[in-house]
């Protein structure tokens, strides 16, 4: 079984690059960056609407405290989208994640769970005026990390094997068509 | 003095409370001001909130007074099964709903949101008899030889310590409360909405299988699959949703469906003749029309993608293409993202369907604080593994599946039927929260969140949303008729710009006009009576003296009577008279 650990590991390593690969044809990444400028805009266009309403009311209602929280945790959350998430990983990579979800759920450890609040930290930096390129590139592989977790689930039986293999082939297929990522590239040219 | 009187009034209540009186049980107190809040919800200012009538529920409330006035659609056709209304062939069941309801309330904004609002309100409390049903039932030995009753305990490692298994009250009332407060199922209770009524029948339809299940009632059966088959001609989505879920049932069921056949093949084969209808329109022309003008897949869409990929790209991928592209695996490829898509943050939680019917848009489907209490929900379902569990897993995840096969998604109408899990899991999550787990100061916060959530939403739905989305719902169309109606005396013929596309249901509608007098006059949508429907090109001069509705924007050479605005005096329409002065 070790030594289908190591091929499945390799295959996995192989479809990640291959999709890394791909990236390098972007010209230009999508942006998770939160831009302040949306709270007052949000703020301003709200308040708007309360024209007939007293103004304390509105203010209580729509406020820079209120709507920052809003707007901050809306970019965060946008880093797990799960579209975000199927283009970065693929169908193998997206099934795996949530395996490796699944199990340190039912059993959480202290090296799963660190894992995952890595990943929930690391996530924060694609908010904050970073390069988008450099963004993705450490969402992307944080995300990687967690998914070989997932692995062990496939070794357990020769029909999950099986299933592994036909996922990285659906996956390979997955990488190929859409090559254009449209939630990981606003533009790209195929290397 | 002051203790004495404590004294009496506590010992009158402990009387009181002896005499078992439901209002003294917490749980019926608890229930009763959840349905309460519902109806609130529900019902405030139900005929000017949503601001105007769209054209869809125009079309309802026209048919249905069409069929009480005549026993016709407004097309003509007696007591029709499938109704034709602007050509999208709408399904029966919430037309004759509506029947009863325009003939208590008469044809207005009211009665044609009532049905909907009603079953709505009846949905929250049928979603605490479910869930009470589901998580009720104690385990019993049975389940060793592999036989299960609903909702009871499978076998598990050892027994989980602490809050678990949730009391079944408990949790029955904070889904039933979070459905009550759903924005999501707020917004389609508060509209002439078809799906809001397939999701009351097939929760019903569920709780009435589980209960046959229980008591291996023929009946039970009867009743549950012919909910279940109304829910399927109530709004095209459940035609996909309520089998799936009926194979989900059957599924998680299966070891007690077993022991019950007998009692399943007459109600199976009375819904199955019941659907043959439905197959015989699905595959009809019109059935075929309708999914080929809703449909995501389009093989010109095919297309484009291989040519981009040809473009964008340099040898030897280039030659790749025609392998890449073979039109079924594409297909799969945009029903994932479609799927996918629903279970976006982003649509969940900030920003909703861009719709301005189908959502507040300004906020998500459900509350923001509610993306914490479902992330507590995952680590709290693991305790909770029983096929009831399952079963609400299961209807959230086959929820977006009618959803993945037509456009635009993220689409919050045909996926109306996940409010029941998220309600759900949001209930399971404040349970656990709320179950000492966690310290006070989190318990603290997320009320407040709550709290401030919650009188937020209220903010928007009432101040916001009907100045806001007021054209989304045609708003508008009221004011026209009634300007027209002020002056249609002195003009033989009335021109009205079809901008709007519909204009003639408003016309009936608003007027209550005899539909009698409209089939028998072969009234169409270009015109009926004395009203024409013209597109904005069409010469209007050389008619001779005609009263013309023109859109606001449009300069007319003629003497203006009057405007047509909306509820937020948004200018939509203006009324001339053209060719009178000569």
């Amino acid at each position: 079984m070790d030594k289908i650990k190591i091929f499945f590991t390799i295959l996995l390593f192989a479809l990640f690059g291959f999709r890394i690969w791909q990236t390098t044809g972007c010209r230009q990444f999508a942006s998770f960056y939160f831009n302040p400028l949306a709270i007052k805009i949000n703020v301003e266009e709200q308040v708007s609407l309360d024209s007939s309403l007293n103004r304390s009311v509105s203010r209580f209602f729509h406020n820079k405290l209120t709507i920052g929280i809003f707007e901050i945790t809306k970019s965060y959350m946008q880093t797990f989208e799960p579209r975000f998430s199927l283009e970065t990983l693929g169908p193998l990579g997206l099934i795996l994640i949530l395996t490796a979800l699944f199990k340190v759920v039912k059993a959480p450890n202290i090296v799963g769970i660190t894992h995952l609040l890595i990943v929930l930290i690391v996530s924060v930096f694609a908010i904050l005026p970073v390069k988008p390129q450099t963004s993705f590139y450490i969402l992307a592989v944080t995300r990687f990390s967690v998914a070989f977790w997932g692995l062990d689930y496939f070794l357990r039986t020769k029909p999950l094997a099986i299933l592994f293999f036909g996922l990285g082939f659906l996956t390979l297929w997955y990488f190929s068509i859409s090559w254009q990522m449209p939630t990981i590239c606003n533009e790209i040219f195929f290397n | 003095m002051g203790v004495a009187v404590k004294f009496q009034i506590s010992f009158f209540a402990r009387k009181l409370r002896n005499l078992k009186f439901p209002i003294f049980d917490r749980v019926f107190v608890f229930l009763l001001a959840i349905i309460i809040l519902a109806v609130i919800l529900r019902f405030y200012k139900l005929n000017t909130n949503p601001p105007g009538l769209y054209w869809d529920e125009a079309a309802f409330g026209y048919d249905a007074y069409s069929i009480l006035k005549t026993g016709k659609d407004h097309h003509g056709v007696f007591l029709p099964l499938f109704f034709e209304s602007f050509g999208d062939w709408k399904l029966p069941v919430y037309h004759y709903l509506l029947v009863p309801s325009i003939a208590a309330f008469g044809l207005n904004e009211f009665a044609v949101r009532f049905p909907s609002a009603l079953l709505g309100t009846l949905t929250v409390l049928l979603t605490y008899f479910l869930t009470k049903k589901l998580f009720s039932q104690v385990p019993d030995t049975s389940y060793q030889s592999g036989v299960s009753r609903p909702g009871q305990q499978l076998k598990t490692d050892k027994p989980t310590p602490g809050i678990w298994p949730p009391k079944p009250d408990t949790l029955a009332l904070l889904s039933a409360f979070f459905l009550a407060i759903s924005p999501w199922h707020l917004q389609f209770s508060r509209g002439g909405f078809e799906s809001t009524v397939g999701l009351f029948f097939v929760i019903v339809g569920v709780y009435l299988f589980l209960l046959g299940l229980e008591r291996q009632k023929i009946l039970l059966f009867t009743f549950s699959f012919l909910l279940l088959t109304f829910s399927m001609y109530t709004y095209h989505a459940y035609r996909i949703f309520t089998p799936l879920f009926a194979l989900c049932l059957a599924f998680i069921y299966f070891g007690q469906i077993k022991q019950s056949l007998a009692k399943l093949i007459l109600p199976l084969a009375l819904s199955i003749l019941l659907l043959l209808p439905l197959l015989i329109f699905t595959f009809s022309k019109q059935g075929k029309a309708r999914a080929i003008s809703q449909s995501a897949f389009k093989k010109e869409e095919v297309e484009v993608a291989r040519i981009d990929y040809d473009q964008k790209s340099k040898k030897p991928l280039r030659s790749l293409s025609k392998y890449l592209y073979p039109t079924p695996l594409y297909y799969s490829y945009i029903a994932s993202n479609a799927y996918l898509n629903h279970f976006s943050a982003v649509f969940l939680f900030f920003q909703g369907d861009s719709i301005g019917r189908h959502s507040q848009v300004d906020m998500g489907q459900i509350y923001l604080f509610e993306a914490l209490l479902l992330m507590v929900s995952i680590f709290a379902f693991k305790n909770l593994n029983t096929k009831s569990a399952k079963l609400m897993l299961a209807w959230l995840l086959i929820s977006p599946v009618p959803a993945t096969i037509v456009t635009p998604t993220p689409h919050a109408y045909r996926t109306l039927q996940m409010v029941i899990p998220l309600a759900f899991f949001s209930g399971l999550g404040a349970y656990s929260l709320f179950s000492r787990r966690f310290k006070f100061p989190l318990k603290f916060l997320v009320a407040v969140a709550f709290l401030y959530s919650f009188l937020t939403y209220l903010h928007l739905a009432f101040i916001h949303y009907p100045k806001k989305f007021a054209a989304d719902w045609q708003d508008g169309n009221r004011q026209m008729v009634r300007q027209i109606q002020k002056y249609q005396a002195n003009f033989d013929k009335i021109y009205v710009t079809d901008i709007n596309q519909v204009p003639y249901i408003y016309l009936l509608f608003y007027q209550k006009y005899d539909p009698r007098k409209f089939i028998e006059n072969k009234g169409t949508k270009n015109g009926f009576d004395k009203y024409i429907f013209i597109s904005d090109d069409i010469d209007i001069y050389n008619k001779g003296k005609i009263l013309y509705v023109a859109p606001s924007w449009k300069k007319v050479d003629g003497k203006w009577l009057a405007a047509a605005d909306d509820s937020t005096r948004r200018h939509i329409y203006s009324l001339w008279e053209v060719g009178g002065q000569n």
